[in-house]
């Protein structure tokens, strides 16, 4: 056990490094930084200026470098639109877009994975094409599009829910259930079929001739292992979901990180990108490192080599 | 006493190509104490039998039977409830796949107890000693320290205690047996019949085994049912079967045999099965009998005779080992 979790979490280390160094080096490798944060106008001053005030006049290694142990520490050195620390920034708004992030996953984790295990044990039933077509619906559907049609209907026709801002909690209903909804589809589809495949399996026919009523076999015997592959793709969407964040903050206007990132890509804030890249990529590894982990601890397989 | 009666017991299965008729009219017979072999070819029927005896049938299975009577019970008639007391309490299962048969994500000791505080409405000790009593009498060494291990921690051979085990938690009055060696090696197989036997021995229990080989049916059976698409051709005392077989399919069996001292797998009988797509008429294994003649078509009639032994053949006696092959 501690071998696989030494090696999983040695792994994570890796690929969180290998992230930060290609945004560290595709954002300088796309074009001069000193004169995109200049911006339009900047006398030739100005951007020397800048250049040397954000040290890119240093070669990129040594910047990665001094930027890495600042990273380390917590420090992403300042943002060039706000003046203020990145980390303070980030600590202001990571909070509004995990928080989004964490509540669109069980909010689509509790309606995929029960759809996906009811449709798996009535297969061709209403309920199975009723989850068909929720799950095509949801791939079909642009998310920004199902955004804009929740705030006509639930904010302009009928306002019920507020549009914008992130003040209270009725605020993060609508981005929620845009974004969970958008996870739907592959969480209910790999619940189904590996429910499907695990109510085919030997050991089920097993714990039926030793006469187990079914429901003890369903959630027992049965879910244990078909949600296996699951805790796996949650932890993928999660990922998909903090990107769409980006959309979907916009829209609704929730301060998170996701609005930050567009608003500072747009404002050329390289130091903030950067910290707010890193950040992402690092939460993402982490999710994937927590996905093992769970797997692990549900499959004694894995857990004992 | 009779433990299990069986009459007439179909099951079909709907397929992309139609309906395939798996069992046709099964009849078996199963006394108190008594070990009932089933042979015959991969495909004949012989799985869906046992597991339609349960209910234990896949979903795209349907079953009917005149009746499947057990212990003075007909499990046609039973409820879904009952059936399920019955399931691993009374009748326990051995399945053929040991590397399949048991849950990969519990440990062998929470499988094993199960059944038990089920059915026993037990205290947890008294099924782990239990389980611990039968882990010891199944050959297994180091039994309480199984308990918590997980199946892919063990070899076949072992799990295929385990299974035993559990089967015989309950102390079943009959016992199912699918094959029960077919996925082991060889040096183990002899090993665990043996178990099995010694075990029915001990707890009188009546036991069906199913297999494709004759040295099994030789070594562990007091009765044998032979089954040829879907259907038992021939059944009667092991003895009779073995000495003097009437049913010109058997006799091709025992010929294919590989040796005289009659342990062996069931070897190559000219010829394939029938389709059993759709009805048949007539005797299936007439395309492959070197006696089919044109009554073969028609119905078959059942002989029997004194000794309890019956065939169904249009030959009212067939001498023992006239097939040629
Ligand atoms: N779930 C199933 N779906 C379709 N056909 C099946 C299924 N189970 C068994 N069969 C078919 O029914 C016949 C009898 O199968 P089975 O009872 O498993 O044979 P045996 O145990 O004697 O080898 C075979 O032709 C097999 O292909
Ligand atoms: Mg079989």
């Amino acid at each position: 056990m501690s071998v696989f979790l030494l090696k999983r979490m040695g792994l994570a280390i890796v690929v969180a490094l290998v992230v930060s160094l290609f945004s560290f080096f595709m954002l300088r490798a796309a074009g001069d930084p000193a004169i995109a944060m200049a911006g339009e106008g900047a006398t030739a001053a100005d951007i020397e200026f800048i250049r040397q005030r954000f040290g890119f006049d240093r070669p990129v290694a040594e910047q990665y470098l001094s930027w890495l142990g600042g990273a380390l520490s917590g420090d992403f050195g300042e943002s060039s639109y706000f003046a203020k620390p990145v980390s303070l920034l980030i600590s202001e708004r990571l909070p509004v877009t995990l928080g989004l992030g964490l509540a669109a996953l069980v909010f689509s984790i509790l309606l995929a994975v029960p759809l996906g295990m009811l449709a798996a044990v009535y297969p061709n039933s209403i309920i199975d094409r009723f989850a068909l077509t929720l799950s095509v619906l949801g791939q079909a559907m642009p998310n920004f599009w199902f955004a804009l049609m929740l705030i006509v209907v639930l904010a302009v026709w009928y306002p019920l829910l507020p549009a914008s801002g992130n003040a209270e909690w009725r605020n993060f209903i609508m981005p929620t259930i845009v974004l969970g909804y958008y996870a739907t589809p592959a969480i209910m589809r790999l619940t189904r079929s590996g429910m499907l495949e695990v109510l085919g399996a030997d050991y089920i026919r097993t714990a039926h001739a030793k006469g187990i009523p079914a429901r003890n076999i369903l959630f027992k015997h049965a879910m244990r292992n078909a949600i296996l592959p699951v805790v796996s793709i949650a932890s993928v969407q999660f990922g998909y979901m903090l990107g769409g964040s980006i959309i979907i903050e916009s829209i609704f206007a929730l301060h998170g990180i996701g609005q930050l990132a567009w608003e500072s890509i747009s404002r050329a804030d390289l130091p903030t990108v950067q910290a707010i890249v890193l950040v992402l990529s690092l939460i993402y590894v982490g999710l994937n490192l927590a996905a093992d982990l769970i797997n692990a601890w549900l499959d004694p397989r894995i857990r004992i080599a | 006493m009779t433990l299990l009666k069986v009459e007439n017991l179909h099951i079909s299965i709907a397929t992309q190509n139609g309906i395939l008729q798996a069992v046709r009219g099964v009849d078996l017979d199963i006394r108190k104490g008594e070990v009932l072999g089933i042979v015959g070819e991969s495909g004949c029927g012989k799985s869906l039998t046992a597991m339609g005896l349960l209910g234990l049938l896949p979903k795209s299975a349907r079953r009917s039977a005149d009746k499947i009577e057990f212990l003075e019970r007909d499990l046609t008639l039973v409820g879904a409830a009952e059936l399920r007391a019955i399931r691993g309490n009374q009748i326990g299962m051995i399945f053929q796949d040991p590397m399949t048969t048991l849950n990969p994500s519990y440990t062998i000791g929470n499988q094993l107890m199960e059944g038990y505080l089920h059915h026993r409405h037990a205290t947890r000790k008294e099924a782990e000693e239990r389980a611990v009593y039968l882990l010891n009498r199944t050959g297994i060494t180091a039994a309480r320290n199984r308990l918590s291990q997980y199946p892919h921690q063990l070899s076949g051979g072992l799990r295929q205690r385990i299974v035993i085990s559990m089967a015989l938690m309950c102390e079943p009055e009959l016992i199912i047996a699918d094959e029960p060696t077919t996925a082991l090696d060889v040096t183990v197989q002899a090993q665990i019949l043996s178990l099995i036997k010694d075990i029915q021995e001990e707890m009188s229990a009546g036991v069906i085994i199913i297999t494709h080989d004759l040295g099994v049916i030789a070594q562990m059976a007091d009765r044998v049912a032979v089954m040829y698409a879907g259907n038992v051709v021939e059944a009667g005392p092991t003895h009779a079967i073995f000495s003097a077989p009437k049913h010109p399919y058997t006799a091709g069996l025992l010929s294919c045999m590989p040796d005289a001292s009659r342990s062996g797998r069931l070897g190559q009988i000219p010829g394939v099965v029938p389709s059993l797509i759709g009805d048949m008429r007539g005797c299936a294994f007439r395309t492959r009998c070197p006696h089919a003649t044109d009554p073969c078509r028609d119905d078959i009639p059942v002989h029997r005779d004194p000794g309890g032994h019956s065939w169904r053949c249009t030959i009212a006696s067939q001498p023992a080992g006239a097939t040629g092959s």
